[in-house]
């Protein structure tokens, strides 16, 4: 799977979450932290981080890491890449 | 005593150690008594006793805290993710005159301006890099530049009767009005002892700081570890939800959180066995910390000692503690208990009729407790009452008391909850989204998701002949109520249903609601 279709997917799992914010995926900084753009709390988070995992079929190691390095949609798309 | 002490001792004794390391840079004690003495020097003048702080998470938020202390007056942190309107009201209601802020946060603080009353004294944090507009932003106010080439740093903090404050918080307040809760030196005082008293730290240790300076958890990380003359490491915002690599990366020797961001970790599986080999504390305060999750971080670091710290903002920080033992950990509902009482603090267990009970109210008095809200006689005679010459404190806490004397927190009496850790009353929303749709019946619940995480459902009773959109509600209380306070959903109903007298039935309400929401997931 290419990064773009990655990408893709990480937009589709997020889809419920934007339309009841209202918001459109274009809308979305690639670059910038989800949680601070507001589109998930942390517990939010979470959640979407264990849909990505199910639908990649991937466990991503957390282990060195901080939440700074993984709360983009780039580096998400990095991570889900790196895992395969 | 002046808390500003415990620094001043630290740095006459290890000037050339860390103190503070944030924003990727470390500072020495001695760097950050230099910058605290410019700020203090700066805010001299002012004849209110507190002073606001507009900072956050910079050298700018710690030597604030410092140098006001030091100035002999009290902080008032403004915190920079709360809406310009509830900043303004606190500026106000603490009838502040003078404030620092950090050069970032001056639009912010020009649009906050707009709706304060008093003409205000604003002290820029870095007079070298102001813009040439930025000035011009406050009109009506005077902008003091501290002197950029550092103060001559006067011996020790001017002297403070124990009467002083140290710091004013504001928590929810049901009429739509936070509540100032102001701290004395003293009431720190007995905290610090207390915990420097059950924990040995050393000056080798490096603490975390995980909280806003809005939250009086701030104080414990600051102030435990500049009396130990340790390093504090504060967390950048955006690593704060899951910091492995940081606690890893700067050998963090005591960490201290709300348990939601243990839990958080363990969800991202960064609680391998032995993760933290370094750590020799970790402390957990805030909201009910959970057995299995205290068990797993013992499993994460096998070298620490575990407390549950519990207290309200009214008695100061925490005002007990449970230490966490590696076998046997004693919970309630799953809860680990909170322990027994500082010393030099009283505590009852009450029944509605002021009865010693088995399980009831937790009434708190003593060195810790706030002597009476900021300004606000009625709340203050709310709050607190005096029962045979002693004025009690009701933290509004259901506990009990096992046969040792450990204390097990039970459930919340009235409707005020914690989400993410922070103290939310419900009421404050409701008043807030009734304001905004004009309707009389609003009522927000706390339901409880599948993983256990309180999440919050605002119902309105809604006329048939009035349109209302959830997602207008929804950013109104975004604009108005900080982010935690904020309603996950809104519920229309046609009614609500009533008990027996006539009231909401906010027990079918709640269960009308979570009925839906199982449904969902």
């Amino acid at each position: 799977m290419n990064k773009n279709n990655i990408t893709d997917t990480l937009f589709s799992l997020m889809s419920a979450r934007l339309e009841k914010l209202g918001v459109s995926a274009g809308d979305i900084d690639k670059t910038e932290s989800l949680l601070s753009q507001g589109i998930f709390d942390s517990m939010g988070f979470i959640e979407y981080i264990a849909e990505i995992e199910e639908a990649f079929d991937i466990e991503i190691d957390f282990e060195e890491m901080d939440a700074a390095d993984f709360t983009s949609v780039e580096q998400l798309a990095k991570i889900v890449a790196s895992s395969k | 005593m002046n808390i500003y002490d415990y620094f001043e001792d630290a740095f006459q004794h290890h000037p050339a150690k860390t103190a503070l390391a944030v924003d990727g840079r470390e500072y020495t004690y001695q760097q950050l008594a230099d910058s605290a003495a410019v700020l203090a020097h700066a805010i001299q003048d002012s004849d209110q006793p507190f002073t606001g702080l507009l900072a956050h998470r910079s050298l700018t938020a710690f030597a604030g805290v410092l140098g006001i202390l030091k100035a002999g007056k009290g902080y008032v942190p403004l915190n920079p993710k709360f809406p310009a309107n509830r900043l303004a009201t606190i500026i106000n209601l603490a009838k502040l005159d003078t404030l620092i802020v950090e050069n970032q946060y001056l639009p912010l603080l020009a649009s906050v301006l707009k709706k304060t009353e008093k003409t205000l004294k604003i002290i820029p944090s870095d007079p070298a890099t102001l813009k040439k507009e930025q000035p011009g932003f406050f009109k009506n106010h005077q902008v003091l530049l501290p002197a950029t080439g550092g103060v001559a740093n006067t011996n020790a903090s001017e002297k403070k009767s124990a009467g002083a404050f140290a710091y004013m918080l504001f928590t929810s307040g049901s009429t739509g009005k936070p509540k100032g809760v102001p701290i004395t030196h003293q009431n720190v005082q007995n905290y610090v002892e207390n915990i420097n008293r059950l924990m040995q730290f050393s000056p080798n240790d490096r603490f975390t700081n995980t909280f806003d300076l809005t939250f009086d958890l701030s104080i414990h990380d600051m102030f435990i570890s500049w009396s130990n003359a340790a390093a504090l490491y504060c967390i950048a915002e955006k690593s704060l939800m899951a910091p492995a690599r940081f606690l890893k990366k700067n050998k963090i020797s005591c960490w201290f959180s709300v348990p939601s961001v243990a839990n958080v970790m363990k969800r991202l599986r960064m609680l391998k066995d032995n993760a933290f080999p370094d750590m020799r504390y970790a402390l957990f305060c805030g909201e009910p910390l959970l057995h299995s999750l205290a068990e797993k971080w013992q499993e994460a670091a096998p070298n620490a000692k575990l407390f549950n710290i519990y207290g309200p903002t009214e008695a100061t920080i925490g005002i007990s503690s449970y230490t966490i033992p590696k076998k046997g950990i004693k919970s309630l509902n799953g809860m680990v208990s909170i322990g027994r009482l500082f010393l030099g603090n009283e505590m009852k267990i009450a029944d509605e009729t002021f009865n010693d009970a088995g399980e009831g109210e937790l009434l708190l008095s003593g060195r810790q407790l706030i002597a009476q809200y900021w300004n606000n006689p009625d709340k203050s005679k709310e709050a607190f009452t005096v029962h045979n010459g002693v004025r009690w404190y009701h933290t509004g806490d259901i506990v009990k008391k096992d046969s040792d004397g450990d204390l097990f927190f039970v459930e919340r009496k009235d409707f005020q909850v914690k989400i993410q850790g922070y103290r939310v009353e419900l009421n404050e929303i409701d008043y807030v989204v009734s304001r905004f749709t004009g309707t009389e019946e609003v009522r927000t619940i706390v339901v409880t998701g599948s993983n256990q995480m309180n999440k919050l459902v605002t119902c309105i009773v809604k006329p048939p002949t009035k349109s209302i959109e959830a997602l207008d509600v929804i950013a109104h209380c975004r604009n108005t109520l900080p982010a935690y306070m904020v309603p996950e959903s809104i519920a229309f109903f046609s009614s609500f249903p009533r008990n027996q007298n006539g009231k909401t039935n906010i027990r079918e309400l709640h269960n009308l609601i979570q009925k839906e929401n199982t449904q969902q997931q």
